[in-house]
């Protein structure tokens, strides 16, 4: 028996939602506030009157939609080439003795230890010569090389979960090892696949620091860099602002949406006896 | 038609020898059991048959060919894991046919294979089940009709009913010998479990350490056992083994003395070779010692008088613990009485014709006929 039971048990999720879903309500609220009422009104719950003229402004007159446009590419580009390589790099460590493993999956570990400030200048210096400051594929090999480490090893342990003796009988059943992977262990893969784009995305989508240090032109700028241009010498735009960031929650939304039934477990069930 | 032959095969991980200077014939539509304790390398040599391990050493045959540098899939056997690996995202038709899809055989023969396996091992309800949704006696049943579906060459087993319940497991032993008569092929079949390799096997390869320490019918390794080894190891509950002494009986014979207790006259023609003041171990079945008029039909009897110190009873047939001498041994009644108890001053009877006597030192038998 639980301690909690039934309508305990919703009370504490319910505070939780509200918990969770308070800061995202409130950047709505402040989004859909007119500029004259958001300081005048004091803090109430909801204003006394509506507008999207904040929504209106940042996608007719702002250079937001470019902005979107690039975090798009960028995230989207990132999260599909990070998830590929990932998945090779978690496959080998899963399923092959090679030497020097160990070493090499420590050094993955280490990489994650720098803080990201250290390596600006180097990046920069890198990258520089090689024309990719200021690109948009700049940004994604930044990314990609931030990402992957962790990538790989959230996939590995995805390929862990899987039992070997799948891809034996399988090859016994005629596969090569390929065919193995690709028609056995890729459709129960797809959770961790899942989760690794939809990890991925989201630490693209909301970077901030390199796309910050990488891009100038205004017509490359991602969302995370163009939220700041509403910080105006005379003060913070904050309506607009709101507004920004509430459209820029909507591609991460859509993106969960699409692959959180794969993000369910227990695709394996039922391969082995547990 | 695949004769199986294993020509001085070996497994080395590292520095470590997991198989060692294995050799065996398999003939065609042989049912052969690879049993021995857990980590004797039973797996790894099944594993090396099947192409999932590398060969490090000797030749491995299937048919006629040498099948060392095959990949699995061009073997043309077939395998059934401990664990059952059944494809989750399949139902039970799917990963039936999954083989001979792989093999690209037309559908109409795909679907004929796997209705014939799969009524033989009555799955006929369960085909557009996921494993998911089976229990773990029907997820050994499907795992064991993709093997049937394909016709293989050879049947490999890696200890199959290991995961199932002791009375589950009884029945699929039954269906597994059935199935071997309808379905002739040639089997290997690993295990730890004894009575497994007894009621299966034509041939038992009973294995310690990564190497070969007995091969033959489970009548041969039961009534000779080539060492102490497969003497304790084969048969439930085991051979008692005594540490015993050879002595001279007084009249120019020999006999075994158990520390304290009788001298067992024995059979000087059956132990050519035995000399007087050698250590050896004695093996006696449990089932060749009984109280007088309780046990079975007996040779050569050899009575003496002992303290019965414990009864289990089992049903159909007790287990004594005796104090014969110094030691205690495990005797077997058949068909006991309700009043069967502890009890002092009983007189018992061994056959003096199932002595068994190995070398103290090697282990191996000392007998004319394991020569
Ligand atoms: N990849 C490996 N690396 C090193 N040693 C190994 C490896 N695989 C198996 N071994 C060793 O080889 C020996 C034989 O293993 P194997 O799996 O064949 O045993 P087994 O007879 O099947 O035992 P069980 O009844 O427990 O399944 C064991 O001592 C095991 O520890
Ligand atoms: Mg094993």
């Amino acid at each position: 028996m639980s301690v909690v039971t039934g309508a305990g048990l919703w009370l504490i999720r319910l505070a939780y939602l509200a918990f969770a879903l308070f800061p995202l309500f409130w950047l709505v609220r402040i989004a859909l506030t007119p500029d004259a009422l958001l300081y005048s009104e004091g803090t109430t719950l909801w204003p006394s009157e509506m507008t999207f003229a904040n929504f209106a402004y940042v996608l007719e007159q702002s250079p937001f939609p470019t902005f979107f446009t690039n975090t798009v590419i960028v995230s989207l580009g990132t999260a599909a080439i990070v998830t590929v390589l990932a998945a090779g790099v978690g496959y080998a460590f899963s399923r092959f003795q090679f030497a020097g493993k160990r070493a090499v999956m420590v050094f993955l570990v280490i990489t994650q230890l720098f803080p990201l400030v250290m390596v600006i200048t180097p990046l920069y210096q890198l990258l520089a010569p090689l024309g990719l400051v200021n690109t948009r594929v700049g940004l994604v090999i930044v990314f990609t090389a931030f990402n992957l480490p962790f990538a790989a090893f959230l996939m590995h342990s995805f390929f862990e979960g899987i039992p070997r003796e799948l891809e034996q009988a399988a090859m016994i059943d005629g596969c090569t090892r390929f065919q193995a992977l690709i028609r056995i262990i890729l459709p129960l893969m797809l959770p961790g696949i899942g989760a690794t784009l939809g990890f991925v995305f989201t630490a693209a989508w909301s970077e901030l620091l390199f796309s910050l240090m990488l891009i100038s032109s205004e017509d490359l700028k991602t969302f995370a860099v163009g939220l700041l241009s509403f910080v105006g010498r005379s003060g913070v735009d904050w309506g607009q602002m709101m507004a920004a960031a509430t459209l820029a929650l909507i591609p991460p939304a859509i993106f969960f949406t699409l692959i959180q039934r794969y993000l369910v477990g227990g695709l394996t069930a039922g391969a082995v006896k547990a | 038609m695949a004769e199986v032959s294993l020509r001085r095969v070996a497994k080395r991980y590292g520095s470590f020898q997991a198989v060692e200077n294995f050799d065996l014939d398999i003939a065609h539509e042989e049912f052969v059991v690879f049993v021995g304790p857990s980590g004797c390398g039973k797996s790894t040599t099944l594993r090396m048959i099947a192409g999932l391990e590398d060969i490090s050493d000797g030749e491995i045959w299937i048919g006629e060919r040498v099948v060392n540098d095959l990949p699995p899939r061009a073997r043309n056997i077939s395998m059934v894991f401990q664990n059952y690996a059944l494809y989750p995202h399949m139902t039970v038709r799917q990963s039936q046919g999954f083989g001979l899809r792989m093999a690209r055989r037309p559908k109409e023969e795909i679907a004929e294979k796997v209705n014939r396996a799969t009524s033989l091992l009555g799955l006929q309800g369960l085909l557009a089940r996921r494993p998911a949704a089976l229990s773990g006696g029907q997820r050994q049943r499907v795992a064991m009709g993709r093997a049937i579906v394909r016709d293989p060459d050879v049947f490999l087993f890696d200890e199959p009913l290991s995961n199932l319940d002791a009375k589950l497991r009884g029945q699929m032993r039954t269906e597994i010998k059935k199935l071997h008569e309808k379905v002739r092929t040639t089997v290997i079949y690993v295990t730890h479990d004894q009575v497994e390799a007894m009621t299966l096997a034509d041939r038992i390869v009973v294995m310690r350490d990564g190497r070969i320490e007995q091969v033959g019918t489970p009548y041969e390794v039961f009534h000779t056992p080539a060492s102490r080894f497969v003497a304790g190891f084969i048969g439930s509950p085991p051979m008692n083994l005594i540490d015993a002494r050879i002595v001279g009986d007084g009249q120019g014979g020999l006999a075994v003395a158990v520390p304290g207790g009788p001298a067992l006259p024995i059979d000087p023609a059956r132990f050519v070779g035995v000399r007087a003041d050698t250590e050896v171990t004695l093996g006696l079945r449990p089932e060749s010692i009984a109280p007088e008029g309780m046990g079975g039909p007996i040779e050569r009897p050899y009575g003496f008088a002992a303290d019965i110190g414990l009864v289990e009873p089992l049903g159909s047939e007790a287990l004594l613990i005796l104090a014969l001498g110094d030691v205690e041994v495990t005797a077997r009644v058949f068909r006991p009485g309700p009043r069967l108890a502890p009890e002092a001053g009983v007189r018992f009877v061994i056959d003096l014709n199932d002595l068994h006597l190995f070398d103290d030192t090697t282990g191996r038998r000392l007998d004319r006929r394991s020569e």
